[in-house]
């Protein structure tokens, strides 16, 4: 389909190691994300999810095949994207107000310093962070980091959304809640998103479509489709509903059936 | 009082062992801290001891201050730039390696014996650690940092000045804090051995002159710079860069 707001055709990454060695981290990756669309990447660890996001992003080249974001080949850092970083990457010597404001960089020269402002306090408000604006991202929690982190992503309304474990590290109660704010906000932007993450549960609930990867080398194993009704806004309502179940038991059976490479050998970097 | 407490009385209760020691050997050997305290007043009042204070501190100040802006700038081109970095590495290392006191003759035929030649010593003395630190600062930036000066379109200039140089300042202070005991030695070796004049001149002086009281009074006025320096350091630290956290190591 042409109208992709992504578009990952024949894609593949390696690594050089050694002088002659090389080691293939993808394969042959065909993924199209349309506009709006929200699709996650689930898959064992290593299989090269994050590498993956990262060449959306163009943060690393690829080679061979295509990776376009809005029509345009990645190959620098496409415009108008957000990126949230598993450990939410704030400047630990700005502010989270300063952090957030960071997300306008690439619009400085389109807003007065006073819109600007106003935005990011929009955003920062958006996110519930109002009373901790001026303070410095070591003195908020790791679910007010991430929330931040989220914020300077999206204040820029970007039309790609890349998130890499945004909540991987937080405890069940915070996840649950951020991924209901998360569902929100997505539902009022129409920013395009992928999303990557190991709970299964939070991709069936956030997403349009899941990609399975699997490892050694990484591939798109299969693409499910989740048909539940939006707006999905609260985690319990997919408690107990028989498709939710069907289609978590369907991703999980997917992941877990992909044992090509032993995880203790891949945990520790060593491949044949 | 449990911070204070018991180092005061360690210091009391020695201060009072020396006393009481020193007051039974010979005073060339061993003055005792009630001559200590007369000497220095009497040094206070007979002005010695302020002018030689200031001069060690002068000397300090601006070799020291030459090292720090020196070192803080090479320090981001060796840490930005890999290319430097193998053209400076041998010199590096080089200092690194030498007992800078070797230097000091050398330093005298091309400086002479004054000012100059003081404050290239101490700038010589503390330049390494400071340019070390800082390069591998600037070298150390978390490649997320990276990531979200890339994601958000820094600039070159936004992303040294704003990523990569406020990431290196905690290892900067490092840097500055072993520099500055470094470029402390360098002080008081060139004002013993270049010019002999100021605190390092007194330490010569009344050290041939076998007046233990008055040596003492200005080893101790020496300590007094490093101490002030070193807090001087720390008060920089925590108006410019709250953001760093103190270091658990005690830096007096
Ligand atoms: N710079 C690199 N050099 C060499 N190998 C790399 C590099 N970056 C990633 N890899 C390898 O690529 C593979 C995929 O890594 P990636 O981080 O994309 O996996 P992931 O699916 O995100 O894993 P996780 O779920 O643990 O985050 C891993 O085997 C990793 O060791
Ligand atoms: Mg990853």
């Amino acid at each position: 389909m042409d109208d992709a707001i992504i578009d990952i055709r024949g894609v593949g990454k390696h690594f050089a190691q050694r002088r002659d060695s090389r080691k293939v981290v993808l394969e042959d990756i065909n993924l199209q994300v349309h506009a709006g669309e929200f699709v996650s990447l689930v898959g064992a660890s290593g299989c090269g999810k994050t590498t993956l996001l990262r060449m959306i992003g163009g943060l690393v080249p690829y080679e061979p095949g295509a990776v376009r974001v809005n029509g345009e080949l990645v190959d620098s850092v496409p415009r108008r994207i957000g990126f949230v970083f598993q450990d939410a990457a704030l400047l630990p010597w700005r502010t989270i107000e300063e952090n957030v404001a960071i997300g306008l960089n690439e619009y400085r020269k389109s807003f007065s310093k006073q819109e600007a402002r106003d935005r990011v306090a929009a955003q920062v408000e958006l996110v519930g962070l109002t009373e901790f604006a001026s303070y410095l991202p070591r003195q908020v929690s790791g679910g007010m980091q991430q929330r931040a982190g989220l914020a300077r992503a999206l204040v820029g309304e970007p039309d790609v959304l890349l998130m890499d474990e945004p909540f991987g590290a937080l405890d069940a109660f915070t996840r649950m809640r951020l991924q209901e704010e998360l569902a929100e906000i997505v539902r009022r932007t129409s920013a395009t998103t992928v999303f990557v993450t190991h709970d299964v549960d939070e991709a069936v609930f956030l997403s349009d479509r899941i990609a399975v990867m699997s490892i050694g080398p990484g591939t798109i194993r299969e693409v499910v489709d989740v048909d539940l009704p939006r707006p999905r806004l609260q985690r319990q309502e997919l408690l107990g509903n028989r498709r939710a179940s069907e289609l978590r038991d369907r991703v999980l059976e997917l992941v877990i059936g992909d044992r090509t490479v032993p995880p203790a050998v891949e945990a520790a970097g060593v491949r044949p | 009082m449990k911070r204070w407490g018991l180092p005061l009385l360690s210091v009391v209760i020695f201060l009072g062992i020396w006393q009481i020691v020193g007051n039974r050997v010979d005073p060339i050997l061993f003055a005792t801290p009630s001559a200590v305290v007369d000497a220095f007043v009497a040094m206070i009042r007979d002005g010695q001891l302020g002018p030689a204070f200031l001069s060690a501190m002068g000397d300090l100040a601006v070799g020291y201050g030459l090292a720090a802006v020196v070192g803080i700038a090479l320090g981001m081109v060796v840490g930005r730039s890999e290319v430097a970095e193998r053209v400076l590495n041998p010199y590096i290392n080089f200092f690194q390696a030498t007992p800078l006191i070797a230097l000091v003759p050398l330093v005298v035929i091309w400086f002479g014996v004054g000012f100059k030649a003081r404050i290239f010593v101490v700038f010589l003395f503390a330049l390494w650690s400071i340019l070390i630190n800082t390069a591998t600062g600037v070298k150390s930036t978390p490649r997320a940092l990276i990531d979200v000066g890339r994601v958000y379109k820094f600039t070159r200039t936004q992303s040294i000045m704003g990523i990569a140089l406020p990431n290196a300042v905690p290892s900067i202070f490092a840097g500055l804090r072993i520099g500055l005991g470094k470029g402390l030695i360098g002080m008081v070796i060139a004002q013993m051995n270049i010019s002999v004049t100021g605190l390092g001149g007194l330490v010569i002086d009344y050290g041939n002159a076998f007046k233990t009281a008055y040596l003492l009074a200005a080893i101790i006025t020496a300590s007094l710079v490093g101490v002030i320096a070193a807090a001087g350091l720390e008060v920089l630290r925590r108006v410019l860069f709250p953001w760093t956290k103190s270091e658990g190591i005690n830096t007096w």
